[in-house]
């Protein structure tokens, strides 16, 4: 017992269990580049981080073979007290190279940065750039086999950008894996073999580039859960309004279910998306500490959600979803059900909304 | 381990050189804190106040036993922070994670070995021979050492769960010395209360460097099995439970 307190006391708790990444799967050889694109909290960087192994999976497993270089931030290692010169070796060995191997291609290491004058000076004096320039440097003579690449790329000036994609191509046509993750979706689209896009840690698509990222820009409907109630049919203020486009105000969002099974307290919940993929406002029954109580089979509801704020101008995507009482796995999720506009003159930032929430059966 | 070789000498000169930059004195500071410590302490203990020491002057009594006391709080409050600080690293590369502490540690050690040369300075200016029993420092360096790894170990790993681990550190490791006999010898102690001494492995493993270094014999044998065996025992566990916790790391830090 004494034990046991004792060990839970130092693994991690959440008030909330979630899952940063569910059901994802996939394979990369050799000479392949995977790019990862999704929105904000999809759960790309912890992809990378359970590569890197950083993060070990709660469930699944990873394989890699070869040296990992992870991009995730290039001068993680650096210390700013110390000079160019005493950085090179210490991330040159936090990637894994020995003292030998730094020795041999120091010299070229340096001559690919460009630092050679500021080499021997300490890199608190340096830009963001040169700090940069100079990690980079060292992670491509890392001779790393599988490249984990986050965002990097949008640092430091165009020429260098240019260096460093072609320094990549190189790479991978030697054989290196590269996984890339980020929003620019245009690098991704000529960089990458193959791209996946995830949102809410589900893989939502798979496969050549254009093919996932109209995907992406589409926000195809995805519908995920066990099925054991159903999300029928989503609307704004009326059931059968033709009107999409509303005047800022207090809006109505409802959506109906069936459930097929009988089923105790499941949590609804809606979340409304933006036209950047940011998520303005998210509810749920259980942040709203409501019971939902029991349902039986093919029994009939609506659920509506009263938002009593204004939400901007602009073009809105609504997800709605029905998740078991335990909030790990899902009735029906259904992404981008519906989208609806709001017109009028506000603008800004929605500041607590208060949303309540009725049930009718 | 071995393969992390170039990257622990990588990292401890990475303590060794950032700790004094930006200073006039640089590394001599290593040397004059304990230095410092000596002249107050003495000062006080055998002027101030006398404790008797034998034929062993008072500040020679001392820096035997201060120099591994040194070691034994600086590398344990510098380990116990090792993982929070190097949290930029425990989240973005895989490294093996004993590394951090373990680092901390070694990097003390370089100054515990250096001021145990000022120590042989002193004890030269005192006329105090240097004995045979010299021969057996090492072992009572690595029974010492385990100890320490051990304590690191255990508490740089809580520390990433509980904060609170290294806000106490300085209280705790003072408490420490007082119930250490650093400042006075054994025998002036009640023998009620010597019970609390004996009990606390830093007893021995002191007594064991003051019977190597002054009195030229191998340590006192229950001494040394007691701190043998207790060094052990905490250098196993502290691994064990460091391991055991070292994959939450990253996602609670």
């Amino acid at each position: 017992m004494l034990k046991e307190a004792l060990i839970d006391a130092f693994k991690p708790s959440f008030y909330e269990h979630f899952w940063s990444l569910k059901d994802v799967s996939f394979d990369l050889q050799k000479g392949c580049a995977l790019g990862i694109v999704g929105p904000n909290g999809s759960g790309k960087s912890t992809i990378l981080k359970i590569i890197a192994g950083v993060m070990s999976p709660t469930k699944g497993s990873v394989k890699v073979t070869g040296r990992i270089a992870p991009l995730i931030e290039l001068a993680a290692g650096f210390h700013p007290e110390l000079t160019g010169r005493e950085n090179v070796y210490l991330n040159g060995t936090i990637l894994g190279m020995t003292k030998k191997e730094i020795d041999e291609k120091f010299e070229s290491i340096v001559n690919f940065s460009g630092l050679k004058e500021y080499i021997d000076t300490p890199v608190k004096h340096y830009s963001t750039g040169m700090y940069m320039r100079l990690g980079f440097a060292v992670v491509v003579h890392s001779n790393a086999e599988i490249f984990l690449v986050d965002e990097i790329l949008a640092v430091g000036d165009a020429e260098f950008q240019k260096k460093c994609v072609k320094k990549m191509r190189e790479f991978k046509d030697n054989g290196a894996i590269i996984i890339f993750v980020s929003h620019d979706l245009k690098t991704v689209s000529e960089f990458c073999d193959e791209v996946i896009y995830l949102d809410k840690g589900r893989l939502l698509s798979r496969g050549a580039p254009k093919k996932v990222i109209e995907d992406y820009h589409n926000k195809k409907i995805i519908r995920w859960g066990d099925g054991e109630m159903s999300i029928e049919e989503v609307w704004v203020n009326k059931k059968n309004g033709r009107n999409n486009v509303f005047k800022a105000g207090d809006i109505k969002l409802s959506f109906s279910v069936k459930s097929k099974e009988n089923v105790k307290d499941p949590v609804f919940g809606i979340s409304i998306k933006n036209d950047k993929d940011e998520e303005v406002l998210a509810a749920n029954t259980h942040w709203n500490k409501q019971k939902t109580g029991e349902f039986s089979r093919n029994q009939e509801i609506v659920v509506t959600f009263d938002i009593s704020n204004r939400l901007p101008s602009g073009t809105y995507w609504v997800t709605p979803a029905i998740a078991h009482s335990n909030l790990l796995d899902n009735y029906d999720w259904r992404s981008n059900m519906l989208s609806f506009t709001v017109s009028g003159e506000t603008s800004g930032l929605v500041l607590t909304p208060q949303v309540s929430i009725t049930i009718d059966q | 381990m071995f393969k992390y070789k170039d990257l622990l000498v990588e990292l401890v000169k990475r303590e060794v050189k950032s700790r004094y930059k930006q200073s006039v004195l640089g590394y001599a500071w290593v040397l004059l804190v304990p230095l410092i410590n000596l002249v107050v302490l003495s000062l006080v203990f055998s002027y101030f106040v006398r404790i008797p020491t034998g034929d062993i002057p008072y500040p020679i009594f001392l820096f035997t036993a201060l120099i591994p006391w040194m070691f034994t709080s600086n590398s344990i409050i510098f380990a116990t922070s090792s993982l929070v600080s190097n949290s930029n690293l425990i989240t973005k590369i895989y490294l093996p994670r004993e590394i951090f502490p373990v680092a901390s540690v070694v990097s003390k050690i370089i100054d515990f070995l250096l001021s145990i040369l000022i120590l042989f300075i002193f004890m030269f200016v005192y006329k105090i021979p240097l004995g045979v029993s010299l021969l057996y420092l090492p072992i009572v360096l690595v029974i010492h050492l385990l100890f320490v790894l051990g304590i690191s170990f255990i508490f740089s790993a809580i520390n990433v769960f509980y904060r609170d681990i290294e806000n106490t550190m300085g209280v705790v490791t003072t408490l420490w010395m007082y119930l250490t006999p650093i400042l006075y010898p054994q025998d002036i102690v009640p023998d009620k209360y010597l019970i609390f001494l004996k009990i606390n492995p830093m007893t021995s493993i002191i007594e064991s460097y003051r019977d190597v270094f002054l009195y030229n014999r191998f340590p006192r044998i229950d001494y040394f099995i007691y701190s043998l065996v207790f060094s052990v025992s905490v250098f196993v566990l502290g691994f064990v439970f460091f391991r055991s916790r070292s994959k939450y790391f990253a996602d609670v830090i």
